[in-house]
């Protein structure tokens, strides 16, 4: 993850966090659908290590309000799980920059974990689940792809960062 | 050396402010899901669900087209295949739906005789789903038709085969379908066979639903067809729900029975809208009395 020189435009961070929303309902085949990550969370996590001018808790929470509405949800789920999760990220930001992509996969994994944690907690409002084998896949494979995605954002920042 | 400074300095002023407004986000987000409970924010959801549809649709756009792409370029030859199969079967169904008319005449007359209120037919509409994954675990699904055409809360979705589950919020333009295999999800029903009548819970499995409420004397045996029983409400009565496919009683006195959904829940791309008459009846009557307040208030004018 590049340090911060120079803020981030606005529009790059609306449109990744536009197309996280949309990979986040992408529509895998069922028995891979506990795999894909929270990329909403994953793309929050990167923005408000990077520019956290622009992105922190109150960007995180309508974001996830937006996430509750399209993943169908109560509204309010993500919406606290993110903005606890980037509060978080941000505490934790002056350290985070200076760990390899691999150690930072690992926090990116536990913020996961700690997401995933809260919404569990939240849902038995709707009724309690069953069949939850997997649940946490999600933040295993959020970890998996952080190096890809952090490297990712990072070019989308070096092209587009002048704009 | 000035500009480390200035963070740190940054970084000073900007906690306190940072942990107030997560202690202030954290309490509106609880307040939200509490309110949500009450139903008190449902217009709000609502207007959400229609603001992220458009990108719904976009990601489920790419999968219509490979459909659509397949159905254009298939051959000439399967399309006259498909044409005559979908002909003889209309044939077919007509001449069922000629016997089940006047069945259902003589169902209704007789009911009439019996003094016994009941709900004399529906109406369906086909609605499209979207090719989106909401949440694994939680068996939803979206479908392309809103409020805006009187989808309503808890309106039953049927597919061509069987039932598929019930509306459980609506926006403008979309509704959210809970299937019957989601564990939050039940549903009344009766076994065709001799009229049994239980309660079948989702499992959260695409292709089980468990009947938790059966005594291991139950008479009840695999490839029984279980229909809804109409009663609760939601669900008109005498649609096929499941097939039952396997029973163990281990002892206990309760039946551990399993059933598969008929209607195939993995594959299904178009399902059917149901208003039962019941519901029109009540939303006439409903309507009546203000439509009657509305004529006696000129008059009472007239009269003072």
């Amino acid at each position: 993850m590049r340090s911060t020189n120079r803020s981030s435009p606005r529009i790059l961070i609306f449109a990744s966090l536009a197309a996280a929303m949309g990979m986040r309902v992408l529509p895998l085949p069922g028995e891979w659908a506990p795999w894909n990550p929270d990329w909403i969370l994953l793309v929050l996590v990167y923005w408000a290590a990077t520019a956290p001018d622009r992105v922190g808790v109150g960007t995180a929470w309508f974001s996830g309000l937006l996430a509750d509405a399209l993943t169908g949800r109560l509204l309010g789920q993500q919406a606290l799980a993110y903005s606890v999760v980037v509060y978080v990220d941000l505490r934790l930001r002056r350290r985070f920059q200076h760990y390899s992509v691999f150690q930072q996969a690992l926090i990116v994994t536990l913020l996961l974990c700690m997401g995933l944690l809260l919404t569990l907690w939240t849902r038995h409002i709707r009724g309690a689940g069953s069949g939850m084998e997997g649940y946490w896949f999600a933040a295993l494979s959020g970890g998996l792809v952080w190096p890809l995605a952090c490297v990712a954002l990072d070019e989308l920042r070096r092209r587009f960062g002048a704009l | 050396m000035y500009r480390e400074g200035c963070a740190i300095k940054l970084a000073f002023t900007k906690k306190p402010a940072q942990n107030f407004r997560l202690l202030v986000f954290a309490i509106v987000s609880l307040a939200l899901l509490a309110a949500e409970r009450r139903g008190a924010v449902s217009s709000l959801h609502s207007s959400l669900d229609a603001a992220v549809y458009p990108l719904q649709q976009l990601v489920s756009a790419p999968v219509r087209l490979a459909e659509w792409l397949q159905e254009n370029v298939s051959g000439y030859s399967r399309i006259l295949e498909e044409n005559r199969r979908l002909k003889d079967e209309h044939a077919r169904l007509e001449a069922q739906l000629l016997k089940f008319t006047a069945l259902e005449q003589e169902n209704i007359r007789l009911r009439a005789l019996l003094g016994a209120s009941t709900k004399i037919g529906e109406h369906f509409l086909i609605a499209e789903l979207l090719s989106v994954n909401l949440v694994p675990y939680e068996h939803l699904v979206l479908a392309n038709k809103g409020s805006n055409i009187g989808v309503h809360v808890g309106q039953p979705v049927f597919d061509s085969r069987g039932v598929v589950g019930q509306v459980l919020r609506v926006s403008p333009f979309s509704a959210e379908v809970m299937l019957i295999t989601d564990p939050n999800h039940a549903i009344p029903v009766q076994v065709e066979r001799n009229g049994l009548r239980t309660i079948a819970v989702g499992s959260g499995q695409a292709d089980r639903l468990i009947l938790p409420y059966l005594s291991a004397s139950a008479d009840i045996k695999e490839g029984d067809r279980l229909l809804t029983s109409g009663m609760g409400g939601v669900f008109p009565a005498g649609y096929p729900v499941a097939t039952v496919v396997d029973i163990s009683s281990a002892g206990s006195s309760l039946a551990k029975v399993s059933a598969a959904p008929i209607a195939p829940l993995e594959r299904i791309h178009e399902v059917l809208l149901v208003w039962t008459h019941a519901d029109t009846q009540a939303a006439s009557e409903s309507r009546e009395p203000a439509a009657k307040g509305a004529e006696t208030t000129p008059h009472q004018h007239a009269v003072h």
